[in-house]
Formats: C-alpha cells, sequence, structure tokens
C-alpha cells in the first residue's frame, strides 16, 4: 500500500467569501509522483506535468489534483463529502500503485481540448436552445466544464451520432464502474 | 463500426437488461477480476454485453449514453451491487 495514512483539510474556497462550496487538500506523507504517470495512463482525460510533477483530473464534476504529497480537490458540498471523495482517492491511487506492473506507464501530456476543438463538432445551428447566445460561447463554455453536452437539443438528433460520440470523447464523459457492496 | 449498427444492437440489448441479466454479468466480470479504478468499468461492461471486445472507446461512450437508463434501472433493484465513480 502506498499511502497508509493521510490528514484532510477542508475549507470553504478563499477567493470565494460566503461561497458554499468548499475545497479540500488531502495531505500525505508519502511522495506519490511515482504512480502519476500510471494514473495519466488509465484515467481518462487526465493532464500529466512531468516537470511539476502533477496530474489534474475532473471527476464527477470536481477539479482534483494530485501532487507529490498532496492531493487537492475542489467542488466540494461538505467535509462529509470530502472525507468520501478523499477516501476514494486514495484508494485509488493504492489500487493503481498495487497493479501498476499490468499498467503502461505514460510520461506525455494530452493536451485538453480548445473551443475551437469542440466547435468543429457541434451543429452550430445558433438555435440557444441551450441557453448560450452562439455555439461558439457554448463550445467555450463545455471546455470550462460550465455546461453539458446534453444541454445541446441539436446534437442528440440521429444525425449527429458521430460527432456526439466524438465530443464525449474529446471532453473524456464520465465512464462509472459498477462494484459489489460489502 | 456503423452508428446505425450500432443502434440497432443497443435497442436488442436494452430489451434483455432484466435485473437477473444484469447481475449475473456483473457478477461474471468481478469474478473474473476488478478494474483499475475499482469494480468492473463501464468501458469492460459495454464491450462485454454487445459482445464485441473491439469497439472503440468512442462507440462505447456513445453506446453506454443510450444503455445508462436501462443498467440504472436495473442496477437499482440489484441490492449487491451499485454504481461509484472512482471518487
Amino acid at each position: 500500500m502506498l499511502i497508509e495514512d493521510y490528514d484532510l483539510e477542508v475549507e470553504s474556497v478563499p477567493c470565494e467569501p460566503g461561497s458554499e462550496e468548499f475545497a479540500a487538500i488531502v495531505r500525505l506523507n508519502v511522495d506519490i509522483s511515482p504512480v502519476l504517470p500510471y494514473l495519466n495512463r488509465t484515467l481518462r482525460g487526465a493532464v500529466y506535468i512531468a516537470q511539476a510533477p502533477s496530474l489534474a483530473w475532473k471527476k464527477g464534476g470536481r477539479n482534483i489534483a494530485f501532487w507529490p504529497y498532496k492531493i487537492a480537490i475542489g467542488h466540494l458540498e461538505d467535509r462529509a463529502e470530502a472525507q468520501k471523495v478523499a477516501q476514494g482517492l486514495v484508494d485509488l491511487v493504492n489500487r493503481t500503485w498495487e497493479r501498476r506492473e499490468e499498467i503502461e506507464p505514460d510520461y506525455e501530456m494530452h493536451k485538453r481540448p480548445g473551443p475551437m476543438d469542440i466547435y468543429k463538432l457541434l451543429p452550430r445551428t445558433n438555435c440557444k436552445g441551450c441557453g448560450q447566445p452562439t455555439c461558439f460561447v457554448f463550445a467555450t463554455k463545455l471546455a470550462m466544464g460550465q455546461v453539458r453536452l446534453e444541454d445541446c437539443t441539436p446534437l442528440q438528433e440521429p444525425q449527429y451520432a458521430g460527432q456526439q460520440a466524438q465530443l464525449a470523447e474529446l471532453l473524456a464523459v464520465d465512464m462509472p464502474a459498477i462494484g459489489r457492496r460489502e | 463500426m456503423a452508428y446505425k449498427e450500432l443502434r440497432q444492437q443497443v435497442e436488442a440489448l436494452k430489451r434483455q437488461l432484466t435485473q437477473a441479466f444484469v447481475e449475473d454479468t456483473v457478477s461474471a466480470l468481478l469474478r473474473q477480476g476488478e478494474d483499475v479504478g475499482g469494480g468492473v468499468n463501464a468501458f469492460r461492461l459495454v464491450k462485454h454485453l454487445l459482445g464485441n471486445p473491439s469497439l472503440r472507446d468512442v462507440e462505447v461512450v456513445w453506446a453506454y449514453e443510450r444503455l445508462k437508463p436501462a443498467l440504472r434501472s436495473a442496477l437499482e433493484q440489484i441490492p449487491s451491487l451499485y454504481y461509484f465513480e472512482g471518487d
């Protein structure tokens, strides 16, 4: 087991006084940088920076950053959720480390798609059905994770199936797992 | 694979996604081993259910989006299994 113990710090978002969202830092007493290239291989949409080293990932609408001695988590509702998410991430790191011989490490930085990459795959009808003034504004917000792919109504039509699938792949849409209850 | 063909396979599969079928399938995959993030990842499940291990990620994501309501509905009736997001 790589991480045997950790401390959890939960606080309101410093740049947003009065915000109802929380951020958390999982403080580790072990350097997890060796596991980052393995997580880079297995986590969809992760961005690995070898020089830092760090690995950024979005999961369930949360921003997560793995650093050598800490894991930072954003967009949390409360302390209970922070504890659950932190434990899940620690388990993820430990499981990945234990299975590292089965995984080929990936040291490359995979760029996140920009607004133009997304825009090119949208129906570009400027229908405003998503509540945005243009498809490019929608693409920009999609790149930042502020809107959802399913908010684009025309994209759900059969003739755009291929583009919808490409966008889902490009944006690394969450794919859950199914486990057995203990 | 053409999306038209994939859509037909997905529609046929939806009709088979009963509680017992999903439970048996997931249990069999769990016995084969857990994925890196824990449990059975939806990628593996969808490829298995569609009987096509060579499906591309983009096709699996597309198929999963269409199977999700039926899968979720079946899973909600299986107390021993649960969805988790790796976090």
